[in-house]
């Protein structure tokens, strides 16, 4: 008889196809497969994934779907999980008085300081006034260094330039004396003008010195202690940028504003905790170790947080067709981040770093729905459709199939939308363990500490996760990550040049961003080990015996996200000193971390049968 | 930005001027280099018979050969060729054709030429500058050279020349359009065609 196991997971859908003999002997495995989830996983969308798997696999051993006699669908881990994130601070400029920003290249270098006057009007300036020169696009460079040129040999102090178009090193190659020029402006219009202005650029390699220091500023401008407390958010800003314009304006205000970020309150079987966000990620997990274990977490009506656990609430509630004070959350990853976020009110579209708050949450499903599940497969295959046994014991008999394994073993379920761990020893039934936050997680924070294209759209930052990256150096050559060089033969397109690029099997993919390699690397393997380690360590703890990881021998890591080019070693980094044995499982000894529940279906349907003794 | 007396002394990117009347298109391309920094010199052609379009690759190889930083550009009739030492010389890195400003292409194939030999990406003027001061409004546009980008890593190294005149991509055609000039009939016919995608996207009917 042959049997296809089923394992529907957050982001894929695994296939184990085997061939079952009626006397003695182990299954023969005919064909695996793996294609997208469709759908949230655990609901009847997820019909057409399963058949579009059964299909390949079928395919891959040359039978047809009905050839198929058994289809065991796995209990799914009863939960499903959801990310959010908030940002809790927020620059605001309430007049515009800042420009702050990277141009490719700034013109001249120092710092000048005078009132801003528009180029068109320098010819009525007076010798001996100091003045900033604002030209827009209408002004080519040539026209512009003429003019200024002219100002200057009449006696009036220009000191400086603030250009909308790409011309600043144009400009200032054509003054008489180097100024600071800051190009690249684009809401040029928006520059006060007759305003006092101080322009800073500083020379190639380096950061403005005196416009990113409060006392620098207050010293340009003749500041009260009072005003130099205000421009500190401004100072910030400025910091570690190699150009910037502060304008100072009669009501110029800049504002770091903490937005109301409200609390979390973590509802446990014996105690309850509230826990406010601002103390940040750490001393919420820390709650959490208080209250577990979990019946439900609510939000603080009317804030930021409490937005964020609505819409999960609302987003499962959704999924599963339960009303939404049916949903109950056991379990939360908080991870702090620090995000891009534009300032509002700036002038050459700045961003500034703002702390902020990912969250995972992760509720229970119930049976209910799988059974739906295996009837609405069985109507659609009319083959017979059963559900296979608990996921955690089917990952493990799966993870058993890898060579050189033994019991007591714990496995590590690294998928998309939660981290499982299970264990397993002698005599004992398994105990299993499932945690808010995986893969999914990973790749939100990538995108929002990257800023790249947005909600929906975030297979940018999915693609960071997955490929190693390289830099493009030459036409003929890419630098890797750890530095080795590797030579092309061919010349390669030039829109990889210059760039950062992604290592995929189609070839090199470059990344639309104009961030450096060791910030991407930094913010990717930050994204993992703050999720992935983080969660493991939790997981492993809960399922160890007497709470200590200490006691496990053997840890597999099994999953889509096992996958993963680093984070096994990272895990491995953090676990060795505990004299663990961990390493990627490799199912049926050639599959990878993959597959593992499908196999553990086949293997337990053999166990069930009385003539047969299972090879688990 | 005149020509030194040895060129052979001092590290420029190398232009050549095929035909006549491109002189003051040399200028915008000198414009282009010094605004990323380099210094260009103009070099008689070498390489080339006439002005023809084989003939303009040829010279901008000759010239990139002859610069120490391995750079050159040739201007022809109708187009810019921006070449590399190293390339094989019929496949130039980029070649350029004017369209309706020649002044902007050539100060782009300037710039290039400079982002070249400061190892920067370079740029394409048919997409929005993605970095971190990109206009963070235009969010269907920022999306845009990510999944452009993907098509063409899978092109991977196969760059091909005439990149400018006949770009494979539709995504990759340059729609922004400097005020005060007219458009083409390429042009608007590209432009209906991007809007009619839109509006059967939506959905919208009208009868």
């Amino acid at each position: 008889m042959r049997i296809a196991g089923v394992d529907i997971g957050n982001s894929t859908t695994e296939v184990a196809l085997a061939e079952l003999s009626d006397g003695q002997g182990a299954p023969h495995f005919l064909a695996s497969s793996r294609v997208p989830t469709t759908g949230i996983k655990g609901t009847l969308v997820n019909v057409p994934g399963i058949v579009r798997a059964l299909t390949e696999a079928t395919a891959e051993a040359g039978l047809e779907l009905r050839d198929i006699d058994l289809v065991l669908l796995n209990e799914a881990t009863p939960v499903i999980g959801d990310i959010a994130m908030e940002t809790i601070t927020e620059t605001i400029i309430t007049e515009s008085s800042m420009i702050g920003h990277n141009p490719n290249s700034p013109g001249g270098m120092g710092i000048g300081v005078g009132t801003t006057v528009h180029v068109g009007e320098l010819e009525r300036s007076l010798p001996g006034e100091a003045v900033i020169a604002v030209v827009p696009r209408t002004h080519d460079f040539q026209r512009s260094a003429d003019i200024i040129g002219r100002a200057l040999a009449r006696g009036v102090r220009v000191e400086g330039a603030i250009v909308q178009a790409d011309d600043g090193v144009l400009i200032a190659n054509r003054l008489p004396k180097p100024l600071p020029v800051v190009d690249e402006v684009r809401l040029i219009d928006h520059v006060p003008l007759g305003m006092l202005a101080a322009v800073e650029v500083a020379d190639h390699g380096q950061a403005i010195q005196q416009l990113s220091n409060p006392y620098g500023v207050a010293t340009l401008f003749q500041l009260t202690p009072e005003e130099t407390a205000l421009i500190i958010p401004i100072a910030r800003a400025l910091i570690g940028l190699r150009s910037a314009v502060v304008i100072r304006t009669p009501a110029g205000d800049v504002e770091t504003r903490r937005i109301p970020a409200g609390s979390l309150k973590l509802i446990g079987e014996q105690r309850t905790v509230a826990i406010a966000l601002d103390g940040g990620a750490d001393s919420i997990m820390d709650a959490l170790r208080e209250a577990t274990p979990l019946r439900d977490v609510e939000g603080e009506p009317g804030t930021n947080v409490g937005g964020m656990v609505e819409r999960v609430r609302q987003a499962m509630s959704a999924m599963t067709r339960k009303p939404a004070a049916q949903i109950h959350i056991r379990d939360i990853l908080a991870v702090d981040c620090l995000v891009p976020h534009r300032v509002s009110g700036g002038l050459a579209q700045e961003f500034s770093m703002e702390n902020a708050i990912g969250l995972a949450a992760m509720v229970n499903t119930d049976r209910l729905l799988m059974e739906q599940l295996a009837s609405a497969l069985h109507d659609e295959l009319g083959t017979r459709v059963e559900l296979g046994g608990v996921e955690a014991n089917m990952a493990i008999l799966g993870t058993l199939t890898t060579p050189g394994i033994d019991v007591p073993l714990a496995i590590l379920d690294l998928g998309a939308g939660s981290t499982d761990a299970a264990i397993l020893e002698r005599g004992q039934p398994v105990r299993s363990m499932h945690l808010a936050g995986a893969g999914d997680m990973v790749t939100l924070l990538i995108q929002r500490e990257l800023d790249l294209p947005g909600a929906g759209d975030s297979e940018v930052a999915e693609q960071i996760k997955r490929y190693p990256m390289a830099k493009v150096e030459s036409l003929f050559h890419i630098r890797h990550e750890d530095n080795t060089v590797r030579f092309f033969e061919e010349p390669l397109h030039p829109k990889l040049f210059g760039r950062v690029a992604l290592i995929t099997p189609d070839g090199l993919s470059p990344i639309p961003t104009h961030q450096t390699m060791e910030r991407i690397r930094t913010v990717r393997r930050e994204a993992k080990r703050r999720v992935f380690v983080r969660n493991a360590l939790r997981a492993l703890s809960a399922v160890a015996p007497g709470g200590n990881i200490r006691m496990l021998r053997f840890v597999a890591v099994v999953g889509g996200s096992g996958l993963d080019f680093e984070v096994a070693r990272m895990l491995t980094d953090q676990l060795a000193p505990y004299g663990i044995v961990i390493g990627t499982a490799n199912i049926r000894g050639r599959l990878g971390p993959v597959n593992a529940v499908a196999t553990g279906l086949v293997l337990s349907h053999l166990q069930k049968r009385p003539q047969n003794r299972g090879e688990g | 930005m005149a020509a030194a007396p040895d060129l052979r002394e001092r590290p420029a990117i190398h232009v050549a001027s095929l035909g006549a009347g491109d002189a003051g298109l040399y200028r915008w391309i000198a414009i282009g280099a010094e605004e990323e920094g380099v210094p260009t010199a103009l070099v008689p052609p070498e390489g080339a018979r006439d002005a023809g379009e084989g003939d303009a690759v040829a010279a901008a190889y000759a010239a990139a050969r002859s610069s120490r930083v391995g750079i050159g550009l040739a201007i022809a009739a109708g187009e810019v060729v921006l070449h590399e030492g190293h390339m094989p010389p019929r496949q130039p890195v980029l070649a350029l054709a004017f369209g309706t400003d020649a002044a902007t292409v050539c100060r782009r194939a300037g710039a290039n030429a400079a982002r070249l030999v400061a190892r920067l990406p370079l740029k394409f003027g048919d997409e929005p500058d993605d970095g971190a001061d990109a206009d963070a409004d235009d969010a269907p546009q920022r999306r845009a050279p990510a999944g452009a980008a993907r098509n063409r890593g899978n092109q991977g190294n196969q760059a091909r020349r005439g990149d400018g005149q006949d770009p494979p991509d539709p995504a990759a055609h340059p729609l922004r359009h400097p005020p005060g000039h007219p458009l083409s009939e390429h042009e608007v016919a590209t432009i209906a065609r991007v809007v009619a995608a839109i509006i059967r996207q939506r959905g919208i009917t009208w009868r």
